[in-house]
């Protein structure tokens, strides 16, 4: 019994070390490429209400809904607690959504990936949405009371209408 | 020399007794005042009540961070204030009554800002706060009580499990107070003040659930001895269990040296800190436990095994459902509601079998009512998030904003509201029945 109870002992702590050892290489798993620039946000915001306004098919949530030519760059701005414009992306198509928070620290996740968010930097993100109904766009970073509600619903049409 | 603990009411003099009355009555005194909070939330929400509420409709948020800061920190901070005070070295009273009495001042600091509706409410990760010179004040005071009474067990070697159980722990819970304090030295001034209290308490904040995983598997190693006869696991290997654990906590503060701390590095690397540091050691002890109680046969009359079991079935559900997570997913509530839940039957189970014996107070009425309306309140409670967060219902919101657009989410969050309204109960009668009895003189010992 005591033997069992010091190679138990022995065993788990091997485990732990290992762990212990392992716990930095989630880095080079995780770190995913993305395209980043320079931009001030005055600027940003100009340009995605231009795009919004030339693209705008209708309203959701109180917001423009943009359906975007295929294979273009779009830009959405993330602030306190929206991703603005809505879009609907046609599926099978790839786009470069170019997101750029205009307010305080943001994150973007899509598709179980995240992208720091930080105002005056504009972060590029490669989507191909499958057949699927919607894609949902969320911020993981702690932004205020709103926090929580800060997603956007990107609907997925099978063709152009 | 070697201090064992023992677990009989001869086992501590009277200063001894009164510390450790001292830090459950702040324990027990916090969750009284986190109840009542609760039903102020309540009122605060309901038309009409919320008219004549002293302080606006506003409350709510700023109830709310007060709430989760004295049923979630204060409660297990003070709970492992008093198991400090069974591993404390015989002259080290002083430094104990020292450390209660600053836990006590800042819980109060940290109440004195919410009743005067000052402050505006952050409701970031692990520690929400009100924006307050008094709250970030009793913030410290809290974790300097706390830290000192954890501090002064390690000037010592105390002997047994649960002796290098409590000193690890304490270990454990200095590691994240410098967390805390490296990040307040990191954070440049200027930053956005909701990402920096985000940050203030983010690296800290996953190191506290350390200790919070070691205070529960404390509660399952003694409280198998005192129902089973026998640790959930032997000795030794219980000890490497609480090592392991420590050993990713003290590593904790290197994240600080090497990454930016507003960075989301930073923020990831936390997040895998308890990925890898955290599952293993309560999953061999909870085997062993679960061994234990197939071997033993379980009785349920025993506050003890049913303390046990309970706390096993709701923890292993938030550990399952941990598993299970991704960024930003809506199933969280369901994995953190559970595993707290778990915790919070181990520290009852330690407070009714262990604990009150210790103060020479009797048993408590409808022991076995509190954990049956807790444990399966909270596993109702638990499995109702995870469904509403499986249909993608929103983290953190009520009313209108929840969506409630299907009858799966009905549904869910019906399960959500039943389970919470019966854990409610058990955790209401908890409070009363051990409040009374600390409150009460002690029994004269035979």
């Amino acid at each position: 019994m005591a033997d069992t109870d010091r190679w138990g002992a022995m065993a788990l702590l091997a485990a732990t070390l290992v762990l212990l050892g392992a716990w930095p290489v989630w880095r080079m798993v995780e770190t995913v490429p993305t395209d980043a620039y320079a931009q001030a946000p005055e600027l940003f915001i100009q340009g995605a209400e231009t795009y919004a306004a030339a693209h705008k098919i209708g309203e959701r949530d109180g917001m423009p809904l943009v359906q975007p030519p295929p294979g273009s760059e779009i830009p959405v701005i993330a602030r306190r607690f929206e991703f603005w414009p809505a879009l609907e992306l046609q599926a099978g198509q790839s786009y470069r959504i170019h997101v750029a928070s205009t307010d305080t620290v943001h994150t973007v996740v899509v598709d179980g990936r995240e992208y720091s968010l930080i105002p005056g930097q504009v972060r590029v993100v490669e989507v191909t949405p499958a057949s699927k109904k919607t894609i949902v766009i969320q911020c993981g970073e702690y932004c205020g009371l709103g926090h929580n509600r800060m997603r956007g619903t990107v609907t997925i049409a099978e063709s152009m209408h | 020399m070697f201090m064992k603990i023992a677990w009989d009411s001869t086992a501590l003099d009277k200063p001894a007794r009164a510390e450790l009355r001292g830090w459950l009555l702040l324990a027990l005194g916090a969750l009284a005042v986190a109840g009542a909070l609760a039903l102020l939330l309540a009122l605060s929400r309901a038309p009409g009540a919320q008219d004549w509420l002293p302080w606006g409709a506003d409350f709510f948020h700023k109830g709310l961070v007060t709430h989760v800061v004295f049923s979630f920190q204060i409660w297990l901070l003070a709970m492992l204030g008093a198991l400090t005070v069974l591993a404390a070295p015989l002259g080290m009273r002083g430094v104990g009554f020292v450390g209660l009495g600053l836990a006590v001042v800042g819980s109060a600091l940290l109440l004195a800002p919410t009743l005067s509706g000052s402050g505006e409410a952050s409701l970031n990760n692990y520690v929400p706060v009100l924006v307050h010179p008094l709250y970030y004040l009793g913030l410290g005071c809290l974790g300097a009580g706390v830290g000192l009474a954890a501090a002064r067990t390690l000037l010592h070697r105390a002997a047994g499990v649960a002796g290098f159980a409590i000193q690890t722990m304490a270990v454990a819970l200095l590691s994240a107070l410098l967390c805390f304090v490296l990040a307040a030295m990191a954070i440049p001034a200027g930053t956005d003040i909701d990402h920096l209290n985000e940050r203030l308490f983010w690296g800290g904040g996953h190191v506290l659930q350390v200790v919070n995983t070691m205070l529960l598997m404390l509660g399952w190693q003694v409280l198998a001895l005192r129902a089973l006869g026998q640790g959930a696991l032997p000795p030794l290997t219980a000890k490497a269990a609480f090592a392991a654990l420590a050993l990713f906590a003290l590593a904790a503060p290197l994240v600080y040296l090497r990454l930016d701390v507003l960075g989301l590095a930073h923020r990831q690397a936390f997040t895998q800190l308890l990925w890898y540091g955290l599952p293993l050691p309560p999953l061999v002890m909870g085997a062993g436990l679960a061994w234990q109680l197939v071997r033993h046969g379980i009785d349920w009359r025993s506050p003890a095994a049913l303390a046990l079991v309970l706390s096993l079935a709701v923890f292993a559900l938030g550990g399952a459902a941990g598993f299970a997570l991704g960024v930003a997913d809506t199933r969280t509530p369901s994995h953190y509601h559970a595993v707290i839940g778990g915790v919070n039957l181990a520290l009852m189970g330690l407070i009714h079998a262990v604990l009150l014996p210790l103060l020479r107070r009797g048993a408590t009425k409808w022991v076995r009512a509190q954990f049956h309306l807790y444990g399966f309140g909270q596993l109702l409670h638990a499995l109702g998030f995870y469904l509403a967060g499986l249909a993608g219902v929103a983290r953190k919101t009520a009313g209108a904003e929840q969506g409630l657009d299907s009858a799966f989410k009905l549904v869910a969050m019906g399960a959500v509201g039943l389970g919470g309204a019966i854990a409610v109960l058990g955790g209401v009668l908890f409070v009363i029945q051990v409040l009374g009895r600390l409150l009460r003189r002690e029994a004269c010992h035979g």
